[in-house]
């Protein structure tokens, strides 16, 4: 049984070879560095490694969003599919036109993580952990925090809005001094960390890149994960989990989505295309 | 189309960050954090994340630009070269080669450091070479090099988070070195103590155990205060003391001058609080001391940062894991501009120009002559403008702002017969050049830089410099080449094996061995693995040394004409004199134009409400900027970011110097105030 990260390398080339993408994102390693590469040659995929964990989903949209017609390809975890999905249903990605391998992650990182679902839907690479984080563990919600003291470090690097697939709005309320006063640190934590919280609501995939980006260490997936816990609680519905239902809550706030998209009930990986569709409405 | 990541290093501050610059065809298109990097892990701040904006910027120099009569045009290379070589050339015949002077950048590369002191000395035949590390760790290379032996953050960033104790003297770590402030938050969190000298209330000290807002400028008697405390109470390391030190004697002596009490009367810190602080660090296993600016920036800059050894020696708190000296250094290649011999009085490596030796193997290698005597520093070199010195090529660098008295700053180099600026933007320096070359920016070039902690690392080019702009090195080749030396480099990558070969701790430093993590200097053959923290057996000088001093009172005092002290520094979303960071729209937006900060108390006696415009006037001139009203500054005190041209704080500030670095006081001085039509 050849390692995950074999196995990823023989689909990405397999892949790369039908000519059904433009490119596949992956990480590579370089020269001693890391970084999401978009592998267009076969050869590149030599370079191609699986840690560390580096949410690839937003780079599907940058690339979508700049090139119209790509199919693009992407190694995706359980966190990059449930972002992709909510991308579509926000009108920001095609899946149409995303190819995805999925990679499940193994016990150590799903630990690691306290993810809730270490896999994609379609599992092509690794195998499927159940895993349920336990209560009380730094990723659950029932701890109680001192939120004042908490977001009071805060440096205002941005670094949870630009690190979060689904921080998407054209423009920012928290860079407009009518709802965050700007050039100050800290911001006031209600205006900034509240507002952005709020916008996630219905929407965090619970990816945990926010709390990767922070200089500051703020237990930012705390606080989303309360508000997640509420709407699963109370209208029993999970952002990233649920491909065939849009949010509950504000369904006619967004405007014209940029992409003419269409949400494939199931995403296609290799192989098989899409069966089924279903519209974003 | 066609998307790449690049792996990078932040071109801000002195932390070297790692950065990915996203790429669409051949466009910069955003900024990503470098998960595996060492210091920054993943992470980054507000300037980090918008690394990338002014890059493209419509203003970026695109072409040489030459001064013909009452205005600035166009040119050619070869014609701006000609003009450099014609201007050179004609000042060293007439006035001799000690009238021409440079200033090299602490934002250009180790490789364009290294070719631009060697062009000043070699080819124009001047030591009088210097840049802007003058402004901000001056103090630092004299202090630590008479304690230590080494003028270098003596530990790691990524040891911080391990210290039991951090005392961070004058350093709004959280904004102006963001990601060392990750850690120094990290340590806070697992150990609990943080100690933070700082006479204004800093993001920082929000976050302390223990604030001290001593009067500024009293930090040397604080430190004095500390280890009075220390002695007194018996919680100096006495085997590390005899084993390691020497001084001690002498050191304790005047000490005893700084009772609690004498040192609350200069410092305003109360004893129970200074007791408190003193405890806790000389208790620590492991304590590291941090500091910046707050301590340097003085006339007695120099006895600040030894006073500031003088407790670390005094509690063996040094040469091992997260203890240390730990100056955080400003710009992103300000440590290796110095190692580089960017400096008047040291070749690379800080090796004496006094020493014929040294001399020897540096002329015989460059097949050039070494002038032998030290050359002037930054303050001189502009002081001396268009007397002393006719000729100036100055190198990604802004005086205009970034040096005390701007108006005299500019009026000295409006004297010089001939300023050449070479720069990514014409800058308020550049528009007095009578030649300026266009250069090429991190982004488009490649090189190395040396963070604070050592760590020499590698830049990757993502996109080709705009027009005809160059890489610095590229244009010191050249310009070299027009004054008849040419200097055949292929790449960096050449220069660094050059000086690899006559600079003793980058010995085993290559471009190829720079994959990943990069190396930390002392690294002095090919396959020494570098070196995170110094001093571990023996000081790089023997013994650590207690260099005893005595507070001295700053320069220039309120009075009943200027009532008001100005305190100057920086905010987290610009960076120095603004000249990337204001042309980067996110950095921008966040913070349009300068301000004051002014105490609720002062601002209401002066009428003046939060927003309104004041005038603040020192000796040297006067601004306007709008007060915000703050509780961070004191009752007495303003605070000025320098970062805003249009109300510079560095028209105010004043050139008293410290007497061994030539490190002005830019830190303080009087001011008085006026609301603002």
């Amino acid at each position: 049984m050849e390692s995950a990260v074999e196995q990823t390398k023989i689909l990405a080339r397999e892949l790369l070879e039908s000519g059904r993408v433009a490119g596949i994102l992956a990480l590579v390693s370089e020269q001693g560095r890391i970084r999401p590469g978009f592998l267009q040659r076969t050869e590149e995929v030599n370079d191609l490694v699986l840690e560390p964990i580096y949410l690839l989903a937003p780079l599907a949209r940058t690339i979508q969003t700049m090139d119209s017609q790509a199919t693009v390809g992407i190694v995706a975890r359980g966190c990059d599919e449930r972002a992709l999905v909510e991308l579509a249903k926000a009108g920001q990605m095609d899946l149409e036109r995303t190819v995805l391998i999925g990679l499940a992650c193994d016990e150590e990182i799903a630990q690691r993580c306290g993810c809730r679902q270490p896999y994609p839907r379609e599992i092509d690479v690794g195998t499927r952990i159940n895993h349920t984080p336990a209560e009380g563990s730094s990723s659950a919600a029932g701890e109680k925090v001192d939120w004042t003291a908490e977001l009071a470090r805060c440096l205002k690097c941005y670094g949870c809005r630009n690190a979060c697939p689904l921080c998407i709005c054209p423009e920012c309320k928290l860079a407009v001094p009518m709802w965050v006063q700007t050039g100050v640190v800290p911001p006031d934590p209600l205006s900034f960390h509240l507002i952005r919280a709020f916008h996630l609501v219905d929407k965090c995939v619970d990816c945990g890149s926010c709390e990767d980006a922070c200089p500051a260490g703020l237990p930012l997936r705390k606080l989303h994960k309360h508000l997640l816990r509420m709407l699963e609680e109370r209208l029993g519905y999970v952002p990233g989990m649920q491909v065939d239902r849009q949010s509950p809550l504000f369904p006619n706030l967004w405007c014209t989505p940029f992409l003419d998209s269409k949400i494939p009930r199931w995403m296609s990986t290799l192989g098989e295309n899409g069966s089924g569709e279903m519209r974003g409405e | 189309m066609n998307y790449q990541t690049v792996p990078t290093v932040c071109p801000y501050c002195g932390v070297g960050c790692g950065i990915l610059l996203q790429v669409t065809d051949g466009q910069l298109t955003g900024t990503l954090p470098l998960k595996d990097h060492p210091v920054s892990r993943g992470k980054l701040c507000l300037k980090g994340w918008n690394a990338h904006q002014f890059v493209h910027h419509p203003d970026r120099l695109q072409q040489p630009l030459i001064r013909s009569g009452g205005t600035i045009r166009e040119a050619s290379w070869a014609e701006a070269l000609d003009s450099v070589k014609q201007g050179f050339s004609r000042i060293r015949d007439q006035y001799g080669p000690a009238s021409l002077a440079g200033l090299a950048s602490a934002k250009c590369t180790n490789e364009e450091n290294y070719l631009f002191q060697k062009l000043m000395r070699g080819v124009l035949g001047t030591n009088n070479v210097d840049h802007c590390a003058r402004l901000c760790h001056s103090p630092t290379v004299v202090a630590l090099s008479s304690a230590f032996g080494s003028a270098a953050m003596t530990n790691s960033i990524a040891e911080l988070a391990g210290a039991d104790c951090l005392l961070v003297f004058g350093s709004n770590t959280t904004e102006n070195h963001p990601l060392a402030g990750s850690y120094i938050i990290e340590a806070q969190r697992k150990a609990g103590h943080l100690i933070v000298v700082d006479p204004r209330k800093v993001h920082l000290s929000s976050l302390a155990n223990i604030h001290l807002a001593l009067r500024p400028g009293t930090d040397m008697a604080l430190a004095n205060g500390l280890a009075h405390v220390i002695l007194n109470e018996g919680l100096h390391n006495r085997q590390f003391i005899e084993e390691r030190t020497e001084g001690f004697e002498a050191f304790k002596e005047v000490i005893q001058e700084y009772s609690p009490s004498r040192e609350e009367e200069i410092t305003g810190i109360p004893e129970s609080k200074l007791k408190e602080a003193a405890r806790i660090y000389a208790k620590a296993e492991r304590a590291a001391i941090v500091y910046c600016m707050g301590v340097t920036q003085h006339a007695a800059g120099s006895d600040n940062v030894r006073a500031i050894c003088n407790l670390a020696l005094l509690c063996g708190q040094v040469g091992r894991p997260s203890t240390g000296i730990n100056p955080l250094r400003g710009q992103n290649n300000v440590q290796g501009a110095c190692d580089m011999g960017a400096l008047p009085d040291v070749l690379p490596g800080y090796q004496r120009v006094d020493d014929p030796e040294v001399r020897e193997k540096f002329s015989k290698n460059w097949n050039l002559p070494v002038p032998a005597q030290p050359g002037q520093t930054l303050m001189e070199i502009i002081s001396g403008a268009g007397t002393d010195i006719r000729g100036l090529y100055i190198m990604g660098e802004n005086p205009v702002l970034s040096d005390p008295d701007s108006e005299s700053v500019r009026r000295a180099l409006s004297r010089l017969d001939f300023l050449v600026v070479q720069d990514i933007f014409l800058s308020e320096t550049a528009t007095l050049a009578h030649v300026v070359l266009p250069s090429a920016s991190f982004a488009e070039k490649t090189g190395t830089y040396t963070n604070t902690e050592r760590r020499v690392q590698r830049l990757s080019k993502a996109v080709n410099p705009p027009g005809a702009a160059l890489a610095d090195w590229e244009i010191l080749c050249r310009v070299a080449a027009a004054l008849g030396c040419p200097q055949d480099y292929e790449s960096p990558e050449m220069i660094m094996e050059e000086i690899a070969s006559l600079t003793p701790s980058y010995g085993g430093i290559r471009h190829s061995r720079l994959k990943g993590q990069g190396l930390q200097w002392p690294c002095p053959d090919v396959s020494h693995p570098g070196t995170p923290y110094l001093h571990g057996q023996r000081f790089i000088r023997g013994k650590g040394k207690f260099n005893a001093v005595r507070h001295r009172p700053h320069q220039e005092f309120p009075d009943t004409e200027y009532p008001f002290r100005l305190l100057t520094g920086r905010m987290f979303c610009h960076y120095h004199t603004g000249t990337m960071t204001r042309k980067s729209p996110a950095l921008a937006s966040e913070q349009a134009e300068g301000y004051m900060e002014v105490n609720p108390q002062d601002a209401m006696a002066l009428s003046v409400k939060e927003g309104e415009k004041v005038r603040v006037t020192s000796r040297r001139g006067s601004i306007v900027a709008r007060a915000r009203v703050t509780e961070s500054v004191g009752q007495g005190e303003i605070f000025i970011p320098f970062h805003f041209s249009e109300s510079a704080a560095n028209v105010l500030t004043q050139k008293a110097l410290d007497p061994e670095s030539k490190m002005p006081e830019l830190k303080v001085c009087a001011v008085r105030l006026e609301k603002a039509p």
